[in-house]
């Protein structure tokens, strides 16, 4: 009776440890989280100046979108890609 | 965890007045172009305003003239600023509202665009545009929702009318007190009615002039408004996002309307999320909350353009502004704050992102049949079916 009381006291304290481990790890994981996201927020001037390339984001998806339409009608994708 | 807010390289302190003196210029012309448009159509079309704008009093074709508008424009905040000079030139209010939803529909297609640049990157650009259309889903979602209760119960139209009355003070005719910008605002409309009277026009080539130059110079203030203060407030909107992160929707919620109000325009700040979803940084559920405030935000520009207006439809613009401020905040309560409506969105954009990467076909079908072909579908529709 008091070996099953031992192993259950011991299991208890193991599951215990590992909760703390675990709480532990997700703070961890989140508090790296967050400094990545305030590292991307210093680079903030950097996506305002990608605000003013529309057209160029438009003429590249042009290109893709010629590529993706050859490939859906068996077509060349090549044609579209290099014009 | 703290954290080290970098301030921005910035111009000197008085290249940065210099600028602020210029925003002050450009919002006073914005005001002087709201009402120049309620002017000149007042001028134009007289007490025929309504009979002029009977081919939107279908509602549906009201809200596809504010989405392609806007869409072509890419500024909701030009195209509600214009809608508010209407209302005060004579534009009934029930026909401007479903028009300023239009406005907030068309305005999503700028950052739909910004995450194309990430078009090459396969996963980048999986998250981008989910973090893109995610806006585009929660504005339809809303106008499906809140435009047939418009529709049926008018309960906006209410609301606006209740919020304007308690801030005229009841006082249906004038807004009062409460309009402190007006007097600056009508010495220069009233020279340039004189100069083209004395250049010999009659009142309504006056005000047919009037509406050409006010939309004119709505466009190029904003845009010039839009382009400034993305320099003079990047620093202030970094310091808004530093203090949102880890913060939790509601923080994120406020700081999207903080930022929008700061540079005066929802697209930019919704667009500035696309990269930081698209990096994996940001998680699509923590950008939403933020796309949300920039609908609130943006509504700023409509209450500061209402503030221009005098005389008998000063209470009607001012009730036009507060209807597309109550539209968003209520749009976000309900679907946001209702747990089983609130990742409709979500789940929306995700699979369109996840079709978007498999073929761009489906991200040129869907601009084309959202922004575009739907609403050329609808108006036809209204048309034949003499709506």
């Amino acid at each position: 009776m008091d070996e099953v009381k031992n192993r259950r006291e011991a299991l208890e304290e193991k599951i215990e440890d590992l909760e703390q481990t675990l709480a532990g790890l997700k703070a961890q994981l989140r508090a790296e989280s967050e400094r990545e996201q305030h590292e991307a927020i210093d680079r903030l001037e950097m996506y305002l100046g990608d605000l003013d390339k529309k057209n160029s984001n438009l003429q590249d998806f042009w290109k893709m979108l010629r590529s993706d339409i050859g490939e859906l009608f068996g077509l060349s994708g090549d044609r579209g890609k290099n014009q | 965890m703290t954290y080290t807010v970098t301030e921005p390289e910035s111009p000197t302190a008085s290249s940065n007045g210099a600028q602020w003196f210029v925003v002050l210029g450009l919002v006073y012309l914005l005001l002087v172009a709201v009402g120049m448009i309620g002017t000149g159509f007042k001028a134009a079309a007289g007490d025929q305003a309504k009979d002029l704008f009977a081919f939107a009093s279908n509602p549906v074709t009201g809200v596809i003239v504010g989405t392609v508008a806007t869409a072509l424009i890419q500024s909701s905040s030009t195209v509600t600023s214009i809608i508010v000079g209407l209302v005060a030139g004579g534009l009934p209010v029930e026909i401007a509202i479903p028009m300023v939803m239009g406005a907030n529909m068309g305005t999503t297609i700028t950052n739909t665009i910004v995450s194309l640049g990430h078009v090459r990157q396969g996963e980048e650009f999986r998250r981008a545009f989910a973090a893109a259309t995610v806006h585009d889903f929660f504005n339809l979602f809303s106008i499906f929702i809140f435009l047939p209760l418009e529709i049926m119960f008018g309960f906006l139209e209410k609301i606006g009318q209740t919020l304007a009355g308690i801030l005229v003070g009841g006082d249906s005719m004038a807004v009062g007190g409460f309009n402190f910008i007006k007097p600056l605002v009508k010495p220069p409309v009233n020279l340039l009615k004189d100069v083209f009277h004395g250049m010999g026009a009659n009142d309504v080539v006056t005000g047919v002039l009037f509406i050409i130059l006010g939309i004119a110079l709505i466009f190029v203030v904003i845009t010039f408004i839009g382009k400034l203060l993305k320099v003079l407030m990047v620093g202030r909107a970094k310091a808004i996002l530093h203090a949102a992160v880890g913060r939790g929707p509601v923080s994120g919620i406020f700081s999207g309307t903080a930022i929008t109000v700061l540079v005066q325009s929802s697209s930019t700040t919704t667009s500035l999320v696309v990269p930081l979803a698209g990096s994996g940084v940001f998680s699509l559920k923590q950008i939403y909350p933020f796309t949300l405030g920039a609908n609130i935000g943006t509504c700023i520009t409509a209450l500061l353009a209402a503030t221009a207006v005098d005389g008998g439809n000063a209470v009607f613009v001012l009730q036009i502004a507060l209807v597309h401020l109550s539209y968003n905040v209520i749009g976000v309560l309900v679907i946001y704050g209702l747990p089983f409506t609130r990742n409709i969105p979500i789940r929306a954009a995700e699979w369109l992102a996840d079709l978007a990467v498999k073929n761009k076909v489906y991200v040129a079908a869907y601009i084309g049949t959202v922004f575009f072909i739907l609403p050329l579908v609808l108006i036809g529709i209204s048309q034949i079916m003499g709506w």
